[in-house]
């Protein structure tokens, strides 16, 4: 699993070093056309504000994975070792059924924007919806592997005296 | 209504969920125990509240930051102004207020100006004989200038989140910070010659020209975002994307301090900083989107209304409960979900909406710095090795003065809106 990971956060970290080199890139040269040349090119707002949507889902991935995203730990910090994992438990159980309600909701959403496309360049608005079930995805498999590990943490806080 | 929203939103922070999260599972409970609403808009809103053109400043922003520290831009900033001010007593802790304000025009984002600062100055504090936890103190309170002074990103997702014009708060935030850092300055310098610290040697003006010489490039920087942003020259995103431009050109070509390892790793952190702000804009915008709909607010305002039809007592009232807020809840996030509310309650009672978002900023940014939950005052303590109760005593004073400062701006609102109706 961790391997799968580690695949996972590499071939991210990649795309979305692209991605943020490209909006800044394209961004520019629409900033040199303005003020340069005094014409903006009609069709960067688009396309920036389509790779930016998927830089936004794509770093939250890994925001996960690091532990980045901003909580309130201070409560649950001062849970005693017993039963700090039942709420770690509980947690895990609830960010993975919202997971899975906004997973099959984008899917939806996807398939419901297929016939769509943008205003310029005519591209199919759901690559623009696709970026949340693929975040998605990626979000609920980490906190799956997080559910095992608290698991087995609160194996051990009740179970402590036993072995296993 | 609201009632339901707080109560889920809390029972899922106090559970540890990240907030972001939280909110996300908020709508959904709201969703299913009180609308039949269908549930694909809570994916449809949170794309919504991604996909924003002037958001992009956010991730731009950052990332000219990342650039400015690896690329030494924000070293040289710093011995620019130990240059100017160092020699005065206290010299250090002045400077460390002073490059704040200083940055506070460059990074928009106070955590990233406290661990910047923390890490450069509290360490040579220390070695000079200032204590710990003056040093932590000073470089926590500082950084929270740093989102008032414009550019800063939670004015930026306030605007985008309530409709309100991103320039006015910049303009707005103007003033109120530089209040905010002469009454910092005062007291930094007040309690220096209390506990007796050093000043550092007045070099003449000859270092001072030399050390602008070897910062100007920097120093150019805030100029050129300040002056595009606030003349008018450039929209927010544009200038952020000059800013990440021009901050490259000169951390990796100009002064050369930045490997091009380093700049790959700027761009990833960069793209998580984002997407952690990011991730919040986008479930908060969905939350304040089924709040509004229906009719939170418009409900709230109803019953404020039949407390008090004084905006002053609203005002004294709504900025207490906001200090207990930013005590548990980090600035963007309290800032992303109460601005909606907010905002329009303030609006119907005559209050002008830049007038109450720079307020909720200043309120929110004393938040940063104190506990249970203040980042900039942990991140510092940290750098400083010290308990945090310890900086906190000594950061009474500072916070004392941060009130002040806030009393005032509540008392007299043209210190925020003289600023903007120059324009």
């Amino acid at each position: 699993m961790e391997r799968l990971f580690n695949l996972i956060t590499a071939v991210v970290e990649r795309l979305v070093f692209i991605i943020l080199l490209a909006m800044t890139v394209i961004m520019f040269a629409n900033v040199v056309g303005r003020y340069g040349f005094g014409t903006a090119i009609s069709w960067v707002p688009e396309v920036a504000r389509m790779l930016f949507v998927w830089l936004t889902f794509l770093a939250v991935i890994l925001g996960v994975r690091q532990g980045a995203h901003i909580g309130l730990g201070f409560a649950v910090e001062r849970l005693s070792p017993r039963w700090r994992p039942v709420v770690d438990v509980v947690a895990t159980l609830l960010i993975l059924g919202f997971c899975a309600v906004w997973f099959w909701t984008s899917l939806f959403l996807v398939e419901r924007n297929a016939d769509m496309r943008s205003a310029l360049l005519g591209i199919p608005m759901w690559l623009l919806y696709l970026a949340t079930p693929v975040s998605v995805a990626a979000i609920f498999l980490l906190y799956a592997a997080r559910l095992a590990v608290s698991i087995r943490a609160l194996r051990r806080a009740f179970h402590g005296g036993r072995a296993g | 209504m609201i009632f339901w929203f707080l109560g889920f939103l809390f029972l899922f922070l106090l559970l540890g969920i990240p907030v972001a999260l939280a909110l996300g599972l908020t709508m959904l409970a709201i969703m299913l125990a009180q609308t039949s609403l269908p549930l694909f808009l809570i994916p449809q809103q949170f794309t919504i509240g991604a996909d924003n053109y002037a958001l992009m400043a956010i991730p731009f922003f950052m990332l000219a930051g990342e650039f400015m520290s690896a690329g030494g831009i924000t070293r040289r900033l710093v011995d620019f102004v130990i240059a100017l001010i160092g020699w005065v007593r206290g010299g250090l802790a002045l400077v460390n207020v002073g490059s704040s304000m200083l940055m506070a025009g460059l990074s928009g984002s106070s955590v990233a100006d406290a661990s910047l600062q923390g890490s450069m100055l509290i360490p040579a504090m220390k070695e000079k004989g200032y204590s710990s936890e003056f040093s932590a103190a000073v470089t926590a309170v500082s950084s929270t200038i740093g989102v008032i002074i414009p550019p800063s990103i939670p004015m930026i997702v306030l605007g985008i989140v309530t409709g309100t014009d991103v320039v006015m708060l910049f303009l707005g935030g103007v003033l109120p910070g530089l209040l905010a850092g002469v009454a910092l300055l005062v007291v930094a310098w007040a309690m220096s010659v209390l506990f007796r610290y050093p000043a550092e040697a007045w070099g003449g003006l000859g270092e001072v020209t030399r050390t602008v010489g070897r910062t100007f490039w920097a120093l150019l920087l805030p100029v050129i975002i300040l002056g595009g942003i606030l003349g008018g020259v450039f929209t927010v995103v544009e200038a952020s994307v000059v800013a990440v431009v021009y901050s490259f050109i000169i951390a990796r070509f100009v002064y050369g301090d930045m490997s091009w390892q380093e700049c790959y790793r700027c761009f990833i952190r960069a793209a998580i900083l984002s997407g952690v702000v990011m991730f919040i804009v986008a479930t908060a915008s969905g939350t304040a989107w089924i709040l509004t709909s229906e009719r939170v607010p418009h409900e709230l305002a109803g019953m404020l209304a039949s407390l008090t039809g004084d905006p002053l007592v609203f005002l004294i009232l709504s900025m207490a409960f906001l200090l207990l807020v930013g005590a548990v809840m980090d600035l963007t996030p309290a800032l992303l979900i109460l601005g909606p509310i907010l905002l329009p309650v303030a609006a119907s009672y005559g209050i002008d909406p830049v007038h109450f978002g720079v307020l909720m900023v200043i309120n929110l940014a004393i938040g940063l710095v104190t506990p249970p939950v203040g980042s900039c005052l942990y991140l510092c303590a940290g750098i400083a090795k010290t308990p945090v109760e310890r900086v906190v005593l000594v950061l009474l004073p500072f916070l004392a003065a941060e009130i002040a400062v806030l009393l005032l701006v509540v008392l007299v609102p043209s210190t925020v809106l003289w600023i903007p109706s120059l324009f």
